[in-house]
């Protein structure tokens, strides 16, 4: 086990959280699987023997999923079209409107099924944090970070096209395609908003804050390898702090009694508990929810000696090797009234 | 100083008519087309994307700005006409048989019109002349496309020319 010093004589945590500092077997493994070694590291840190088992599961490719929209058709409709075009499609049990996709006779984003807004693609991780926001019709919800529109889709289609969404995007590519999306999927209740959201001003206080924040892309690496070598330690710091920033914008904008669910496609411990226990410092109007309605693996309680605040540990993790989705950080945070 | 940015609002009389104009045209009411259509006012911009606003929307819009889109995108208003918009054609699409001006394409018709091509004869099923609401053998839209009957030398030749169809959202690239 490394040894990091005491937080009582450093004046920074982010000091120890971020430094760089990797063992042999860190080396070794970085430079067997392609890795950047501080991720490495981390892994070996947090999950000793287990990390092989993640960079092992993060060389199977993801398998493609779709997300049946029952707004515009049935599923058991779908999947009969889908079936006579030659696709083998096979529900995934957690997810009620998911389908693994184990045969395509051509691309799914190409039938005339998709082009109609029958489905959407979606990562299976990803699809279940929209199901965990639970958003209600009739309720304002606001995603900070809307594009490309999957969990601003799965909201519209969760409520019926009856909750209130307001979807930020700051950039000019990302907006369209998340306006391309959320009107070929059918829906209307939506208002998108091209700006960033630390600056971005509501009409009222949103009941439920959507914050899908943009990180690393660490946990999908079985999608896209690049992400082993892409963010630095710098990269990942300055990530961290918009993290943070974000979040506590959304629990300063979300009503009192509403909920803020804070996500991460990371495994990076620095852009999910890490995260949360800087944001919640000084919030003691603020509790976690713990998640129950999947078996998340519980959130990391501390890291390279430091103990993150109890709340954290009501978060949730998907591992690649533990759930066969790509890699998640999740957080149920509810602003008390 | 202040940022003058693109924001929704209601339609003036004149561009309500241009709406009421295209419903005419194509046998449906306005009201079909758009309950409560509003503007997405881009400064600068050389035409408007009209959108129908659920009622829960337009409480929340009034003091939204840099508003990308909002609400069931019907089409867009330039300063002579209404373009109907794709999600349009899927709105409408329940009422062929019903006074819409609809074209019927068969399988392979509706595959080339998905691809951008004109679709003749053979693979329309059922025709109709001018702008209209472009349906699969399932009897669900795929596009807009214009019909016309086009005498040559020894035939009458029927053509749909698609004027907007769902490919686009492949061809543009998502």
């Amino acid at each position: 086990m490394a040894h990091w010093p005491s937080y009582l004589t450093l004046t920074d945590p982010d000091d120890v959280i971020f430094a760089e500092r990797v063992t042999k077997e860190a080396e070794r493994l970085a430079e067997r699987y392609g890795y950047l070694p501080y991720i490495v590291e981390r892994y070996l840190e947090l999950l000793g023997n287990e990390a092989e088992d993640l960079l092992e599961s993060n060389e199977l490719p993801m398998p493609d999923v779709l997300r049946c929209n029952d707004y515009k058709i049935s599923c058991s409709e779908l999947a009969s079209r889908l079936g006579e075009m030659g696709f083998a499609i096979a529900k995934v049990p957690f997810l009620p409107h998911g389908y693994e996709i184990a045969e395509s006779p051509i691309s799914p984003g190409a039938t005339h099924e998709y082009l109609k807004g029958y489905y959407y693609l979606q990562d299976p991780g990803s699809m279940l944090v929209g199901y965990l926001l639970g958003a209600r019709p009739g309720e304002l919800v606001l995603d900070m970070a809307a594009a490309p529109g999957g969990k601003a889709s799965q909201v519209l289609q969760l409520t019926r096209d009856s909750a209130t969404l307001l979807a930020v995007e700051p950039k000019r590519e990302r907006v369209k395609a998340l306006r391309s999306n959320l009107q070929r999927l059918g829906f209307s209740n939506f208002v998108i908003i091209k700006g960033d959201a630390m600056n971005v001003s509501v009409p009222a206080s949103p009941d439920r804050v959507l914050l899908d924040a943009p990180s690393s892309g660490e946990g999908i690496i079985r999608k896209d390898p690049s992400r082993k070598r892409k963010t630095t330690l710098r990269d990942l710091r300055e990530i961290h702090k918009r993290q943070v920033n974000l979040l506590r914008r959304a629990l300063s904008l979300v009503r009192p009694g509403g909920v803020v669910l804070y996500a991460a496609c990371s495994t990076a411990v620095e852009e999910g508990e890490y995260v949360v226990h800087k944001s919640l410092t000084g919030l003691d109007d603020v509790k976690a929810e713990p998640i129950v309605e999947f078996p998340f693996r519980r959130a990391f309680e501390e890291y390279r000696g430091l103990r993150f605040d109890d709340r954290v540990s009501a978060c949730g993790r998907l591992f690649p090797h533990v759930h066969g989705t790509e890699g998640f950080f999740v957080c149920r945070l509810r602003r008390l009234g | 100083m202040q940022v003058k940015a693109p924001r929704l609002r209601a339609l003036s009389d004149a561009e309500l008519r241009l709406i009421e104009e295209f419903a005419r045209s194509i046998g449906v009411k306005p009201r079909a087309v758009a309950l409560n259509p509003h503007a997405l006012e881009v400064p600068g911009g050389a035409y408007l994307d009209v959108f129908d606003l659920p009622t829960a929307l337009i409480r929340v819009i009034e003091d939204l700005r840099f508003v990308y889109a909002g609400g069931y995108y019907v089409g867009s208003l330039t300063k002579s006409k209404f373009v109907p918009g794709l999600p349009l054609a899927q709105r409408l699409s329940r009422l062929c048989g019903l006074g819409l001006r609809c074209i019927l394409l068969d399988l392979y018709g509706a595959k080339r019109f998905l691809y951008g091509e004109r679709v003749t004869n053979e693979h329309v099923v059922r025709f109709s002349e001018g702008l209209a609401v472009v349906v699969d053998s399932q009897g669900e839209a795929i596009g807009w496309g214009i019909g016309r009957r086009v005498r040559l030398k020894t035939r009458v030749e029927v053509r749909v020319e698609p004027v907007k169809d769902l490919g686009w959202y492949l061809r543009r690239g998502g």
